[in-house]
Order: C-alpha cells, then structure tokens, then sequence
C-alpha cells in the first residue's frame, strides 16, 4: 500500500461512482444479502447524501421511503428505525472486518446521526495480521463514546511571520484543553492526543471521528505591527460545519501577551460552556419531539438542559423520567445523580408534582457527593437542598464551597447559578456581583437570573430596577413566580391596574399556590422580610390572599 | 438493563459484566434489545390490532438475541 493510504478524506475526495460502486459491494456482499431491510436502510441514506439531501434523513423519511412503512407511521412510538440503525452499524463493523477489509472506502453510519460518513480505510497490516483479524471480528470493533458531550481543542495555526510567538501559539491548546476540562458538562480530549494534527491537518468530521468528539476548537493567530488577532471558532463534526467564531484584537504594546491569553480563553469558555453555553445551545437542537424511550445518559442529560430553559412542568417531570432509568444503567454517573437532585429541588419549588422531592434531592445529591467529593454542581445542590429545608448556615457553607471548587475557572453558568443561590439566602450583595458577572460574560442566560437579581433591588425598595427585571424574565406559562413578582413590584410602584393581567393569570391558573403562598415561598427564600415585602406588594396591587 | 439480560443468560453474568463496563457497542446492542422487547409488550398491553408490526417485532427481537449470544460466545 502506498504511505498515504492511512489518511482518511471524506466525501469531497470521492466521486458518487466511487461510493455508489463501494456500495454495491457491501450490498452485493454475503452478509449483506442475508437482510433486505439493512440494504434498503442503507442504499437510501448513501444516495440521498450523495444528492445532498441530508436534512431529509429523519427516522420519519426513512421509515416510509426505505423501510416501507405507512404514511402514518410514527417515530415517537415506533422505535424500529433506531433499531435497524444500531443493526446497520453493526453489521457495516462486522463487514469492514471481514470481507471488506482491503476496500478503500469505508462508509460508516456513526451514532447519533443518520448521515453516513465516507472515509478511507486505514489499511496497514500485514496478510498475516489480516488473517488473525477476521477471526476477532466481534471483540474488535470500533467504539464512538457518544455517551457525554465531548470536545477536543486543536492546536492553534501559527501565521506570524518567521513564526514569532510559537510559545503563545501553542499556549492557546494547552490552556483552552486545561480550562475547558474543569467543566462538569464536557469531556475534553487530552491535548497531547490532537498534536498529531499540526503536521497532517484533516477534515473536521475525520477528527470527530478518530477522537470521538462532537466539538472542535480551532484557531489561528496574527499579527500587524502594532496588533495581534486571535481568531477562535467552534465546529461540529457530524456534519462539518463551523457554528461559532470570534476575533479578538489586542495591542501589542498595551498588554502583556500572556494576559491576553488569558483574557481571550476566559472569554472563549465563558461563551462556550456551562448549561447555557454555545455548546449545550447548539446540542438542544438534538432534542426535538417527546423523549425517545431508548435514552441514554447523553440524551437524558440534554433533556435536563431543555427542561431548564423552558421549566415547564412536564419537561422537568419527563427528564426526571429518563435520568432515572439511565441510572439503572450507570448507577454511579455522577452528573446524572446530581442533575437529579437539582430537578427534584427544582420541582419542590415550583410547586411540580413530585413525590417526596426533598428526601429524593438529598438521596441523589449526598451519593453524588460519596463518589465525587469535589463535584462544584454537587456541592451546590447540597447548598440548595439546605436552602429547602431552611438551614441557612448550611447552606451558604455549602454555596461557599462550591464557589470555592469552581475558581479559578469559573463558567457564567456556575456564576449564575451560584448567585441565584445566594439571592435566596438573603446574601444580596454577592448575588448582584456574580449575577452581574455572569450576565457581563454571557448575555444568554435563563429566567431565574433575572430573578435573583429582581430579589437584590425589591429587597432595598429599588422598585423600579426590580421592574426592569420583572420584565426581562420569560419562562413556561407553568411558572407561577413570574406573573408573581410582576404583581408584587406593580403593586409596590402603584401599577394597580396594570397588575391585573397577572392577578387574573394567577387566580385562574395558580389558585392551589395562592393558597399557601408563605408555604410555597419560604420553601426556596430565606430571607422572611423579603416573603413579607413580596406579600404586601400583593395585597397593594389588590391580590386577595386567605 | 444489565439485569434483564443477566436474566436473560444467566451463564454468561461475568462476561456479560465485562462487556458492559467495556464495550459501548455491546451495551448498544442489549438496549436495542431491551426496547424491542418493550415495543412488543407495549403493542400486547395495548391490544394492538396490527399483528405484521406485533410479528416484525419479534423477528427483530430473535434477530438481535442470537447478535447477542455471538458476542457472549466469541470469546468464551
């Protein structure tokens, strides 16, 4: 075989005759010929690729123009497309394992997408090693972890001239790698690992698919004679495509070149990860339809993600659902265990029909805890389930902690999250400059920010910034706190008749919640007189209370 | 999961522990089965009047049964 034969390219390096002729060959194959529905699956997402219609392969398509199955089909009961799927992808291992070993495309269906990715094959052994092989075929097949959202960061592109600056170049990988691995939401790749990349760029989905990554941090740096421009981008490897990208711009002569490295991965991570990073952002296009019930802790953990953006009632029940039976499957997943426990403190708080959310939170969060005693998320939901059961001191040791675990770097979403917290103990002054910070690095954030701030400014009769904020929040219609706190400050500023919207919203929709309102509220909010400041502002605006 | 085809083979628990902690393809291959055999219990529950799906299930369900014991039987 030729040096090169161990590069793999991807489809721009084949012509359709190409593929279309490798595809007769496995479909022509023995192991193929035994299954006319896996040729057919296969056949139609090799040719609607090669036509470009990718967007097009949904399990719904498939089902009706491949697997023969009615219009009416539907995916969100039917799971035989996705069992076929796994069928395929396994027998295309077995088969490039066995008689198509010496073919010189490989077209591989990776989990977690229909799109098949054409690669050349790496073929470097001996006849010998060959033979061996094929007797091995099951216990050697190829693995893509899919199982966490994973990242690798490449080593940034040196295009100085005389190549000045390498040793700030090469500080760009090494650091991003380091920073981005004390994220709870990500695996990182070993930095060591994308080395090889430097002397043999590749295709971004040939990456995804040797490291088993979905992202990939890229980057190149120059200069003029006064400045220097980092520029850092995002891709996605399923499908190749570059999803977010950043120039930063700095003097020479005003900095020191190692703080602006620093400046710049801050400000990447800070934009990039966390739940309300660019990368969980991008991912929820992933979750779409109701759950599928083959779910898998990926899965179940993007669901976690959705339902803390929307927090409606039946997003939050349905992703406590599908945590808890990936946990039968991995008992001991750490993120799964405390995501748990946040969903069920979440619950509590909202007034969400749950059973006995209090005891489970603390069941979930202290294993968590048993297995990772350095988990910052952990640590913070223990802050939070303190704040639950009232014991404030607790609680703000354990918040304390937390922030202690996540510095030095510390994502928006921690901050956020973090500050919340705080705000409901009463620690306003903290919660304002996390809050603040948070918002500051990434102005994407969820509701509940909003309202951590809103508690600051009401708390020290600030009525109209409280207002400003009252307004900015926007969550599901399940959420009663929203329509809550803009009664309250209208009431306060006097907006009597303005606050009859919500006052209607929350009679019609809430009349349980109203009920036992001091219940529902001191259940997450510590601070009593802010309770009675939220309670009067009510009674102004002409909410009846029992 | 790993209970259920742990009940399933009941011969094979330790290679079958084995392959769960390291063979992602393996524990791809049991949830496949799990969720089929979840559909046809679903389906029969349910009554489900199409007896072809009933019976496509099934198929599937013995197809990924005997994948299943080729991977536990390859290196016993």
């Amino acid at each position: 075989m030729p040096d090169n034969a161990a590069e793999n390219h991807i489809l721009l390096n084949y012509s359709k005759q190409d593929i279309l002729k490798e595809l007769d060959c496995i479909l022509n194959s023995e192991l193929f010929s035994r299954t006319a529905v896996l040729c057919n699956f296969l056949k139609f997402i090799v040719e609607e690729t090669l036509e470009g219609h990718t967007h097009s392969l949904k399990e719904y398509t498939i089902a009706v123009s491949a697997l023969g199955k009615s219009v009416d089909f539907n995916p969100q009961t039917d799971a035989v497309v996705r069992i076929h799927a796994g069928r395929l992808r396994r027998l295309l291992n077995e088969y490039y394992l066995q008689p198509g070993i010496t073919d010189s495309i490989k077209i591989e269906v990776i989990k977690g997408t229909y799109v098949p990715v054409f690669r050349t094959q790496v073929i470097e052994k001996s006849t010998e090693d060959l033979r061996e092989k094929t007797t091995t075929v099951v216990n050697d097949t190829v693995v893509y972890s899919r199982s966490r959202l994973t990242l690798a960061v490449l080593p940034f592109r040196n295009l100085l001239p005389n190549k000045d600056y390498q040793f700030f170049v090469d500080g760009f990988g090494e650091e991003l790698t380091r920073v981005f691995s004390t994220s709870e939401d990500l695996d990182v790749i070993a930095h060591f690992s994308t080395l090889k990349y430097v002397a043999n760029p590749k295709d971004i989905r040939v990456v995804g698919s040797e490291l088993g990554v979905h992202y990939v941090i890229a980057g190149a740096v120059k200069r003029s004679a006064k400045q220097i421009k980092v520029s850092v981008g995002l891709g996605e490897t399923v499908n190749g495509m570059q999803i977010w990208t950043k120039d930063y711009i700095h003097s020479l002569e005003d900095d020191e070149i190692m703080d602006i490295q620093d400046q710049i991965n801050n400000d990447v991570f800070a934009l990039l990860s966390g739940h309300y990073g660019f990368i969980i952002k991008d991912t929820m296009r992933l979750v779409e339809g109701n759950m599928k019930q083959d779910l898998q802790a990926f899965d179940a953990v993007l669901w976690f993600h959705h339902a803390q953006l929307t927090h409606s009632e039946e997003n939050f029940l349905e992703a406590i659902k599908g945590l808890e039976k990936t946990l039968e499957n991995d008992p001991n997943n750490v993120m799964c265990l405390s995501i748990l426990g946040d969903l069920y403190l979440s619950s509590y708080s909202m007034g969400y029909t749950v059973e006995d959310p209090i005891n489970k939170a603390n069941l979930y969060i202290e294993k968590a805890i048993r297995i990772a005693p350095l988990s910052q998320y952990a640590h913070m939901e223990r802050g939070w389930a303190h704040i639950h059961l009232g014991k404030k001191k607790e609680a703000i040791e354990s918040l304390k902690y937390s922030e202690q675990l996540a510095s030095p770097s510390f994502s928006p979403s921690t901050m956020g999250g973090l500050g919340f917290a705080y705000s409901c103990v009463g620690e306003y002054k903290c919660s304002h400059a996390l809050l603040q910070a948070a918002l500051n690095l990434n102005p994407y954030c969820p509701w509940w920010y909003y309202v951590g701030l809103f508690f600051g400014f009401y708390h020290n009769g600030q009525y109209e910034e409280a207002f400003k904020y009252a307004q900015k929040m926007n969550a599901s219609e399940d959420v009663y706190v929203i329509p809550l706190l803009m009664v309250a400050v209208k009431g306060q500023l006097g907006m009597v008749l303005e606050a009859r919207v919500e006052i209607n919203i929350l009679n019609k929709k809430f009349p349980e919640i109203l009920a036992n309102l001091g219940m529902y509220l001191n259940s997450f909010i510590l601070d009593r007189s802010l309770v009675e400041e939220i309670i009067l502002g009510l009674k102004k605006a002409g909410l009846q209370l029992h | 999961m790993r209970l259920k085809i742990v009940q399933q083979f009941p011969d094979f628990e330790e290679r079958i522990d084995f392959l769960f902690q390291n063979d992602e393809n393996f524990r791809d291959l049991c949830s496949d089965y799990d969720l089929c055999t979840s559909m046809i219990l679903q389906r029969k529950i349910a009554e489900h009047k199409n007896k072809a799906e009933i019976n496509e299930y099934e198929t599937l369900q013995l197809i990924l049964k005997e994948d299943i014991i080729k991977v536990l039987q390859s290196q016993t």
